[in-house]
């Protein structure tokens, strides 16, 4: 079921009659409508089968999170009723052994399950073991690592002892298949979605208008940019090697980084406004990301709820862990005080990039993906007094508008880079054509008839279609505005209506005329099979 | 107060939505093209609602080339009309037998299939074409209905497409050049009717009337290159599809009309490449079907040849049939309703699918030669292939001559060999001529020719 088509539409209208009419006659079930809808919604498009893995992950984190909780209660007691320092001590340590048990059980059931049905078939390839990453015929159920993650995060939050784990299975498996969340995320955290899910509400007009604003908004990214350059990019991606001239492989990875963009951001927009039809806000996921100014910045703006989820549940757990501790003092010992502390954020840094790219997939080129971002992040890091120092000797004044702007470019061109490793599907394929970037300059001439060649479509613009540059100018107004602070739903409403007008208009035919390219290619999301 | 605000939002929505529907309706006036096929055959329909039809044509392409109305009315004394239309699905040739049903006391419907109109996807924007040019001048209800039929197909239902027809000028339409949707413009603003749009339009297309155009042009086998050869493979029907043509059949046994579906002759290559037993057994399927829904089944390629066999001339390309061609066919198919309605017994002039290896042995060993080429640095590589019997040992002959020469040269006489370097130099044109038998015979009927101009 797309988003964008009369079952989604017949669909959404039902369910939003239904939950708002138990909001007027019944408010305390109100909430069993977007359960019931959520496994209606992931039935028909996901599949009924694979709705099994998600209840098998649902069971799993419930039942380990109140083995938790009750393993954290009897330790209270234990430690209560204990005689002496000692004694007390040793309870705890017991407990503690005991609760780490039940985590990794519950870690090792999920993990397992993601592991097997999204990684096996690749580790085999990657041996030489299967022909291809998908000739075992293992099907990735619908959403599979974003309500994985939101759960797994839900039982380290139950360990941590801040949450008390929800009573109700029933009440929980709605947190884990909340039907806007399994397409392509983003991770809720259970402390800032539940209770928004289980409250009762009526229908509010300025909340529908809002969330319907930014399902448009998402259709638009999605169909007249996403949709739009797909097809050109894979023309010049899919056959690019290290004899592919500078020019095209760069107009290549620039086409990739918009249309991914568009992609992953609109499908997001997309799900966020229909999640707040029912009233209900998800994690945001996305924040102008290139508009920032540094690496690690944009990984603060890009995939969000990934980013605190990786940084809760492994930069921080690893940061503090033990061995860290003690690198940190030697490297502290040997490089200076300065250098030496930020040695451990630099390696929990690495290896959280590394577990990003891997969660990406198995295949080597997103790990090399992400080791690169890991890398320049600690790299970075490491560099920052030099830079520092360098920006004072030039006389560089990094609060000018300038600096600002080569700052963006200069993420932007980081960010880029590390795209090659993550649309080119072969590390030594992405190295050559990374080469050839900078090595294989062509009269820029021969640039349009190499387009052309490819089967690229619009060689005039450079692969970008007219209709996509009018839906990025847009969609770069709408990010520039909010980046300068601007509630642009708010203000998109608060126009006078014949501006209002001609504004959706416009943005309508230009979604309208992007629609033929639609048709039979990338219609689904790129993060649906995460 | 409440009721005043509430008034007013009404109000802006409705001027949101007045004017979306404006900006819609503006576009497909600019846009989509004044005299398509499909608008020609449903706009003369209308024109011509006043006469007496009693035999309507129904289905694609095949149909809609294939079937002149006026050799049927030759034949059966009848008043047929042709309402088949390009990429026609059956869930709308149903719709189009329904309408003419309500217009006309209808006897006899022909539905003209190949078996693609048992398994491709519905044509997405043969179907809007349709539903625009069905709908012109049909009440709300009509229009609701033909909508609805497009938005709940359920190939459309769970994409965008159930949605996108909303924005007919997005798939049919004038090429997006300033001429073109300028010229489009002019003709509606000039009052033009379909047909006279037609005219320039669709090049080469002649519409004799009554829903019946085709085109003069014959195709030359001897020219066929592999990416015309289009020779369906082995995927078994629909189910879906098998649904829809028994629901059109049950509606004609409602109504009392009788329908005839017909398999469309096709030239003997595509007979022959279909020897293996999957084919027949496939169409015996839907002859199953068309029986047990109490129609009448007929494939026009087992007709006993001495009544009807199509000629290579017959075809305007691979799969469709010429002006002439059609007309011999619906002649041929005239005859046989004729014959049938009189009461006789017809299977006696069909082969059946029983009996399809006897019909691929009256083929002659080889239907067609085909012949792809690479032009390298310093030689032309040649690689020759027929359509044959499977048993058949083919030899081939290549022959050469420059582009002004009017002889050709035997570059490599008959042998085993399929492949064949020329070699070149410089930049100029070659004339091939290939020549396909089998082994040892050596009449010239027997044998096959491709022949091609290769530019270096």
């Amino acid at each position: 079921m797309d988003l964008f088509s009369l079952q989604f539409v017949c669909f959404l209208a039902a369910l939003l009659v239904i939950y708002y009419a138990l909001g007027r006659f019944a408010p305390r079930v109100q909430w069993v409508a977007l359960l019931v809808g959520s496994i209606v919604f992931y039935g028909i498009t996901g599949g009924w089968a694979m709705l099994a893995f998600m209840v098998v992950t649902a069971v799993t984190t419930f039942a380990g999170s109140h083995k938790l909780a009750q393993l954290s209660a009897e330790a209270k007691a234990a430690r209560k009723s204990a005689k002496g320092r000692d004694a007390k001590k040793a309870v705890k340590a017991r407990y503690v052994r005991r609760r780490r048990w039940v985590l990794a059980a519950v870690f090792a059931v999920c993990l397992g399950m993601l592991g097997y049905l999204k990684y096996w078939n690749t580790i085999l390839f990657n041996f030489g073991l299967a022909t291809s990453t998908s000739s075992l015929g293992i099907l990735l159920p619908l959403g599979i690592s974003f309500y994985m993650f939101a759960s797994l995060g839900y039982v380290i939050e139950v360990y941590n002892e801040k949450y008390t784990p929800e009573p109700s299975l029933v009440r929980f498996f709605l947190f884990v298949s909340w039907f806007p969340q399994v397409i392509q995320g983003p991770i809720n955290r259970y402390a800032e979605i539940s209770s928004q899910l289980f409250a009762s509400r009526r229908p509010s007009l300025l909340g529908m208008r809002r969330g319907m604003l930014r399902l448009c908004y998402g259709l638009l990214k999605k169909y007249a940019i996403a949709n739009v350059l797909v097809g050109n990019y894979r023309a010049i991606i899919a056959p690019a090697d290290g004899s592919t001239s500078a020019p095209v492989v760069i107009i290549g990875i620039l086409l990739y980084s918009f249309q991914m963009y568009a992609d992953f951001s609109g499908g997001i927009d997309m799900v966020e406004g229909v999640s707040e039809l029912f009233g209900i806000e998800m994690a945001q996921n996305f924040r102008q990301p290139y508009f920032s100014t540094s690496l690690a910045n944009f990984w603060r703006r890009w995939h969000m709820s990934l980013g605190h989820w990786m940084k809760n549940y492994v930069f921080y757990p690893l940061a503090v862990c033990a061995p860290m501790r003690a690198l940190n003092k030697h490297a502290t010992k040997v490089l200076g005080k300065q250098t030496g502390r930020t040695i451990s954020a630099c390696v929990s840094n690495i290896i959280v990039f590394f577990v990003v790219g891997l969660w990406h997939g198995a295949e080597l080129h997103f790990i090399a993906w992400g080791l690169y971002n890991g890398i320049m992040i600690a790299l970075a890091d490491l560099l920052a007094p030099v830079f520092e120092r360098l920006g004072n000797k030039l006389h560089v004044n990094r609060s000018s508008a300038g600096f600002h702007v080569f700052a963006i470019a200069r993420t932007f061109a980081v960010v880029a880079v590390g795209r090659y490793f993550d649309c080119i599907e072969s590390v030594a394929v992405g190295l050559a054509c990374l080469k050839a970037s900078v090595t294989n300059f062509v009269p820029l001439a021969s640039v349009q008839p190499q387009l052309a060649a490819l089967g690229v479509t619009s060689v005039g613009t450079l692969g970008f279609e007219p209709i996509a540059l009018w839906a990025l100018a847009i969609v770069f107004v709408v990010d520039l505005l909010y980046e300068r602070g601007h509630d642009v739903r708010s203000e998109v409403m608060g126009l006078r209506l014949p501006v209002r007008i001609a504004l959706y208009l416009a943005c309508g035919t230009i979604f309208a005329f992007s629609l033929s390219f639609s048709l039979g290619q990338g219609e689904a999301f790129m993060y649906a099979n995460y | 107060m409440q009721t005043t605000k509430h008034l007013r939002r009404l109000g802006k929505a409705l001027a949101l939505l007045l004017s979306a529907l404006f900006v819609d309706m503006a576009l497909s006036y600019a846009l989509c093209p004044l005299g398509s096929i499909t608008e020609v055959t449903w706009y003369d329909y209308r024109q011509a609602v006043e006469e007496d039809f009693d035999t309507v044509v129904i289905g694609s392409s095949y149909a809609q080339l294939g079937i002149n109305p006026f050799a049927l009315d030759e034949e059966l004394g009848s008043n047929a009309y042709n309402l088949a239309t390009l990429g026609q699905s059956l869930p709308d040739s149903l719709a189009a037998l329904q309408t003419a049903a309500h217009d006309h006391d209808l006897h006899r419907v022909v539905l003209c299939c190949g078996i693609e109109s048992f398994r491709d996807t519905p044509q997405y924007d043969r179907q809007i074409c349709f539903l625009q040019a069905k709908s012109v001048g049909e009440s709300l209800l009509a229009k609701a209905q033909n909508a609805a039929r497009v938005a709940f197909d359920a190939d459309n239902f769970p994409n965008s497409k159930s949605l996108t027809w909303v924005f007919p000028w997005m798939y049919n339409t004038v090429p997006r050049t300033y001429e073109a949707i300028s010229a489009n413009v002019q003709s509606r603003l000039d009052g033009q009717t379909p047909l006279e749009a037609s005219e320039t339009t669709e090049s080469g297309w002649r519409y004799l009337g009554k829903g019946y155009g085709g085109y003069d042009d014959t195709f030359d086998f001897q020219r066929m290159s592999t990416d015309l050869l289009s020779i369906p493979g082995n995927a078994p029907l629909e189910a879906r599809h098998l649904e829809e043509l028994a629901a059109l059949l049950d509606f004609c046994t409602q109504q009392n009309i009788t329908a005839y579906v017909v398999m469309v002759p096709q030239p003997d290559y595509m007979n022959l490449a279909h020897h293996e037993s999957w084919y027949p057994q496939l169409l015996l399927q839907a002859q199953q079907i068309v029986e047990e829904h109490g129609g009448r089944f007929m494939d026009a390629n087992l007709i006993d040849p001495r009544i009807y066999r199509p000629l290579n001339t017959d075809f305007r390309d691979a799969q469709h049939l010429n002006i002439d061609g059609a007309a011999r066919f619906s002649t041929a198919l005239g005859r046989i309703i004729a014959r049938c309605e009189g009461g006789e017994d017809i299977r006696p002039l069909f082969s059946s699918y029983d009996d399809w290896d006897a019909h691929i042995d009256s083929l002659k060993d080889i239907a067609l030669c085909y012949c792809d080429y690479k032009v390298g640095p310093d030689a032309i590589e040649f690689v020759a292939g027929t359509v044959a019997k499977p048993d058949a040992k083919i030899e081939y002959q290549f022959e050469t001559a420059a582009a002004q020469a009017k002889r050709y040269e035997i570059a490599q006489p008959f042998g085993t060999s399929y492949t064949f370097e020329a070699p070149i130099s410089g930049h100029g044109k070659l004339k091939v001529l290939v020549t396909a038998r089998v082994a040892g015979q050596t009449s010239d009927e027997d044998a096959c020719i491709w022949r091609g101009t290769v530019v270096y």
